[in-house]
């Protein structure tokens, strides 16, 4: 148990940043879903939204998850097609939603969206789609502030010699991460409930993966913590650049000095 | 002396829709540790089922000390017993089955 400076007890959040909204059909068991997402540990979702659909459940799901404590968040995955089509759709969805993910189809749209300070994530939806994700990319991932994610779904698709060449190179990308400073994600990316793991079982997923303990615990809690707080941030009303912000009541006293000045 | 080799045993809640049974619990989680860690990882693991309840989904399972991150990956890897999904969620870790059942079961 971690205390803080002043002797209280400090409770970790734990974030499972990619959760598809199909997870929570049909409607009628969106209570039940959330409650069994509390019970395994989560305080923070993000859930997929499909881009081209308006018409979804978020709202309703946000809703719902305050009772279990759980925030809920909305998450964007793009599937540009080339460069272009990636600065189009971050124009159009950058405020739109919490966190944006890049899905790196192509080493070029890979190298780009590493460096483009809007992207939040880089995905790598296929196994061949871990070969775009380079020592470069990884300079390009720190400069733009971009983590990578590796999701827990699909080690559970595959099976035999996929899986094992998928750990292999899973494993190439998360040693560059590590070695470059690039921060790691690991998140469910489950379509069904039952495709869901608590956060520690996330983790495992690490061991696999030689990641140092330490730094497992970070892929499940601080690391998209931290994105969802500058994110959060970025979107508020009174964000100006980053670490600047307008401050209503310092705004007031202002006003009011200027009165008594007058 | 401390034992080179000393158990642990993971309690876990299975979730799923259909009954699990003990049979093929067993049979799955063995598949699975061999398919991640072979024949020789497996043996290391000294995995054991202790106990399982099928009407609470709750279980008991004994592995090494040093073992353990595998089995917790193995647990979470396994994502059907017998066609049916299932989820495992480890409830706790502890030394002595004791202990194991009075904190965690």
């Amino acid at each position: 148990m971690r205390k803080d400076q002043t002797g209280e007890i400090i409770v970790k959040k734990y974030v499972d940043m990619y959760v598809l909204q199909t997870v929570f059909q049909p409607k009628e068991q969106i209570d039940k879903i959330l409650e069994i997402i509390s019970e395994l540990g989560f305080s923070i979702i993000c859930v997929t939204l499909d881009a081209k659909k308006e018409q979804n459940i978020f709202e309703e799901i946000k809703k719902k998850a305050e009772d279990f404590n759980i925030e809920v968040y909305r998450r964007i995955n793009l599937s540009p097609k080339n460069v272009e089509d990636l600065k189009n759709k971050l124009r159009q969805f950058r405020r739109k939603c919490e966190i944006l993910t890049v899905k790196c189809l192509e080493k070029k749209i890979c190298t780009w969206a590493a460096r483009d300070r809007r992207v939040d994530i880089l995905n790598f939806p296929f196994f061949e789609c871990l070969k775009n994700f380079t020592e470069s990319t990884a300079n390009l991932a720190v400069e733009g502030d971009t983590a990578i994610e590796i999701w827990f779904k699909q080690f559970l698709d595959v099976r035999g010699i996929k899986r094992a060449r998928l750990i292999a190179e899973a494993r190439r990308v998360a040693k560059i991460a590590l070695k470059k400073g690039v921060k790691i994600i690991i998140d469910s990316g489950a379509e069904n409930i039952f495709e869901m793991r608590s956060p520690r079982e996330l983790g495992a997923l690490g061991y696999l993966l030689d990641i140092p303990e330490k730094q497992i615990e970070l892929t499940v809690s601080e690391n998209p913590l931290n994105i969802l707080r500058s994110n959060l941030s970025k979107l508020s009303p009174n964000f100006v650049l980053p670490g600047v912000e307008i401050v209503g009541e310092e705004e007031e006293n202002w006003l009011k000095k200027k009165e008594t000045d007058t | 002396m401390v034992k080179e080799e000393r158990n642990r045993y993971i309690v876990f809640k299975l979730y799923s829709n259909n009954d699990i049974s003990r049979e093929n619990l067993v049979k799955d989680i063995w598949r699975n540790l061999l398919t991640i860690y072979g024949e020789y990882g497996a043996s290391k693991t000294n995995f054991w089922l202790i106990e399982y309840d099928e009407k609470t989904k709750k279980g008991i399972v004994r592995c090494t000390h040093t073992t353990v991150n595998m089995l917790r990956t193995v647990l979470a890897l396994t994502t059907k017993i017998a066609e049916t999904p299932v989820m495992v969620k480890i409830l706790g870790i502890s030394g002595t089955i004791k202990t194991a059942k009075e904190k965690f079961y």
